[in-house]
């Protein structure tokens, strides 16, 4: 893209379109002007062929000039009202916003990495760096807020520096720094204010209707005819001044949203610009493309046009369509963003671009679960064995629903599945110590009494996974410790609570950049033979608790996925490390490899008829690991 | 009548340069505003590689020669850096060169780190490795603004009717571009030998 170009473009649209909006304003206090003069000789018993037949006798100068004075007070008057109720500094839209203020001695990594960004494009813009808000929000998006340099703040949501990698952010970050360069804010606070002006006049109109029509009611009977005419006049007036009014908003709005699009191409240039990296803010819209913008602050709809993307669409919208503005920077995007996604990631491999050393590995994640969900469904299970899955979420106490849906509770409800009674104090110290908040939310859930908890692990897991991606790297660790603490408080971690921990931590340090999913290597089932052996025996023996009979489920289910190699360990010799040390092994194991595995799994599972609860959450676990989908519901 | 109408021309003539000359110190004012913004940027440099060596330290016992060389060019380019005179060409000649320097050892350095995967991880030299990228952004933007700006100039100061009022106002020749003392190294790709 030539961003010079395209620059100088936005800019010559927009001063037509600024100069018809300007034209609009003075056509309609013009037709205001005339209307009401009109009105006011008619008044004054002169009819309405009269004045047409001979207008210039009249409508004098004085009276234009009168009228002119009034509607241009009230226009005025409505505009500066609404400027000044508007101009409130960045900083109070930020807070109105629930942002909160980033501080570098405070901030993670990668809010570390944010404030760094912003630095970088302050340089680069020649302007002197914002303070910069967070928003808990999980979708991409930001703003530029503020009336003049020195007060403006950037806004950036959670998701934003979650989701997006280095250059994405620069490209996010560069484009609110256009907004500031150019003074978009000012400029579409001065287009709203004058809007305002106009609207004055059809809110005078519906205040005269009304209070016409509503008093006309009741005074009714008690005068004649004149009350009755000089109501019908006013009505006339209201309607009138209303059609003028809400008319001339609609179409000032229709302008004013095309000078606000017209900005989003003018700043997706200069983010070019800025960064000299089209990559970056193109592969930051096709992102959210892919995850979908919505903010779901209830302010959205005021503050729309700071936006970095589009939270409504309509033809009021205040930004182009997405599609539109990335193929205006990047002109192969076909508008198929899972696609390009996936070749921004295969390009970036190619340049090894790896500035600071961290990507994001969710979108990785994601992809290779929707390719695992083609490659079979090998985890259907007999219905008669479980239940459906929606049922099961039907059946939760609504309690223990309200509570998973938000970071705090779902901690609490996690610590919950593996909290053990006999430890309290030990326990609620740790808690205390590490997160009072999260001691107050436990308490509650206990006093709820929710005895079979552990029921509902499976399910509770899943659900607890969202609200969790919201935990910031610091937030995870000290909720990491204490799931740690929990499960180790009886010195034995059990397969449940391994399970457990593993269905949430795995996924969760794969969004927070901690895990890397490793390279698979072993391609046949010898070279993880000793791993196996250990997954197997273990859970055979947790089955039956009888060395004996676990000895059978294991020989049968070697038979059954034809391992004849594999030899039944003795639950004595298996300790908890062999376990992890073969649960990592596996996750090196090549995809159809997994696959045979984890149906040995599942035959072993259901060798008794049953699927328990601490089977299912291994099974979930390691579906997760193996990427394989798993459909038990 | 016709005297107010010269004087009005006048008035507005002057108004009219007045606004040219105004606009000529701002966009001056900004070019030199944006040089000064790389100074700051490579000192910021300057001063975080010592910590980035403090830290590999402790891991690359065997790469002592790498680091060592690493710290030897720092030295050598911040000297140089504090003796630069932009209007001496030796000086800048040999600031370039150690900076070309310093450039190529930290290049080393960090294909030796490859071999460290703990140093990779440590939670210092990530963030030290992101403090790094930073700076490296920076100077890179700050020398990107720099050229803008000084297009910005050179643009304004060359347009009709500003080239007939710049000289007069002793904006007389155009601002310099940053350009790269090592342009024929980059045309050539790089040598890897094993």
């Amino acid at each position: 893209m030539n961003f010079f170009q395209a620059q100088e473009r936005a800019k010559r649209n927009t001063s037509y379109l600024i100069f018809l909006f300007a034209l609009s304003v003075i056509f309609l206090i013009a037709i205001t002007v005339l209307f009401l003069a009109v009105v006011f000789l008619y008044s004054s018993d002169i009819t309405l062929s009269e004045i047409m037949q001979n207008p210039a006798l009249f409508i004098s100068k004085d009276l234009i000039i009168g009228v002119s004075i009034v509607v241009m007070t009230v226009v005025g008057g409505g505009s500066l009202y609404k400027y000044f109720a508007l101009s409130s500094g960045g900083k109070a839209i930020a807070l109105s916003m629930g942002g909160e203020l980033v501080v570098r001695n405070k901030a993670s990594a990668n809010e570390e990495m944010l404030l760094n960004v912003v630095d970088e494009m302050a340089i680069a813009s020649g302007i002197s760096t914002p303070e910069v808000y967070l928003l808990k929000d999980d979708a991409i998006n930001a703003f530029a807020a503020g009336f003049t340099f020195d007060d403006v703040v950037i806004g950036v949501t959670q998701g934003c520096i979650n989701r997006l990698n280095r250059d994405e952010l620069q490209g996010v970050i560069a484009h609110e720094f256009s907004h500031i360069f150019n003074a978009d804010m000012k400029l579409n606070i001065n287009l709203v204010a004058m809007l305002h002006g106009i609207l004055l006049i059809g809110l005078i109109g519906k205040f005269m209707f009304k209070s016409v029509f509503y008093g006309n009611h009741y005074k009714h009977n008690s005068d004649g005819s004149k009350k009755n005419n000089s109501a019908l006049y006013l009505l006339g007036v209201g309607g009138g001044l209303m059609a003028i009014g809400y008319g001339g908003t609609l179409l000032g709005n229709l302008i004013k949203a095309s000078v606000s699009r017209n900005r989003e191409y003018l700043a997706d240039a200069t983010a070019v610009q800025y960064t000299r990296y089209p990559d970056g803010i193109a592969g930051a819209l096709k992102k959210i493309g892919y995850y979908s913008s919505a903010i779901s602050s209830p302010q959205a709809e005021t503050y729309s046009h700071f936006y970095f993307a589009s939270a409504l669409d309509s033809l009021f919208a205040t930004h182009p369509p997405l599609a539109t503005r990335i193929r205006r920077i990047d002109r192969s995007f076909n508008g198929n963003y899972e696609e390009a996604l996936g070749k921004l990631k295969s390009d970036k491999d190619k340049r090894g671009r790896n500035k600071s050393g961290k990507r994001t590995k969710a979108k990785d994640y994601f992809s290779k679960i929707a390719v695992a969900s083609v490659i079979s469904n090998v985890g259907s299970v007999d219905e008669q064995v479980v239940e459906d899955i929606s049922t099961q979420i039907k059946e939760l106490p609504k309690t223990l629903k309200d509570r998973v849906d938000e970071p705090l509770g779902a901690q609490a409800i996690l610590l919950a599945l593996v909290y053990n009674s006999k430890y309290k104090v030990e326990l609620f110290y740790a808690l205390h110590k590490a997160n009072p908040y999260l001691l107050h939310e436990f308490t509650n859930l206990l006093d709820e009494g929710h005895y079979d908890i552990n029921k509902y692990a499976h399910i509770l897991v899943e659900l607890s996974l969202n609200p969790l991606k919201n935990l910031s790297l610091e937030q995870y660790k000290v909720f990491k410790e204490l799931m740690n603490v929990f499960i180790d408080a009886d010195k034995i971690v059990s397969i449940y609570e391994w399970s457990v921990f593993y269905n949430i931590s795995r996924p969760l340090e794969i969004n927070l950049e901690i895990h890397k999913i490793p390279k698979a290597i072993h391609s046949h089932i010898g070279a993880v033979k000793k791993e196996v052996e250990v997954l197997y025996s273990m859970l055979a023996f947790h089955q039956s608790k009888d060395e004996t009979v676990a000895k059978d489920a294991f020989d049968q289910t070697k038979k059954e996925i034809k391992a004849g190699a594999l030899n039944y360990i003795s639950s004595k010799e298996i300790n908890h490390t062999d376990f992890l040390n073969s649960v990592k092994e596996l996750e090196r194991l090549k995809p159809p490899m997994q696959l045979r595995v984890f149906e040995g799994l599942i035959y072993l599972a259901k060798i008794d008829k049953k699927i328990s609860i601490v089977e299912r959450n291994l099974l979930n676990a390691l579906s997760k690991m193996m990427q394989i989908p798993l459909n038990l519901g | 009548m016709g005297t107010y109408i010269v004087i009005g021309l006048i008035v507005l003539g002057v108004i009219f340069a007045i606004g040219i000359f105004n606009n000529l110190v701002k966009y001056k004012n900004q070019v030199d505003n944006a040089f000064a913004q790389i100074d700051v940027q490579l000192k910021r440099r300057y001063d975080l590689i010592p910590n980035l060596i403090e830290v590999a330290k402790g891991y690359m016992k065997h790469e002592k020669e790498t680091l060592d060389a690493v710290i030897k060019a720092r030295n050598s380019a911040l000297s140089s850096f504090d003796n630069l005179n932009p209007t001496d060409a030796s000086s800048v000649s040999n600031f370039n060169q150690a900076e070309q320097g310093l450039i190529s050892s930290m290049g080393k350095m960090s294909f030796v780190m490859e071999d460290y995967p703990d140093l990779k991880a440590n939670e210092n030299m990530i963030k030290l490795h992101e403090e790094l990228a930073t700076t490296e952004n920076r100077i890179s933007f700050a020398r990107q603004a720099f050229n803008d700006g000084v297009m910005v100039f050179n643009t304004y100061r060359q347009s009709f009717p500003q080239n007939f009022f710049a000289p007069m106002f002793g904006f007389k020749s155009d601002a310099n571009m940053l350009e790269f003392d090592d342009k024929e190294e980059i045309k050539h790709a790089p040598k890897v030998s094993f």
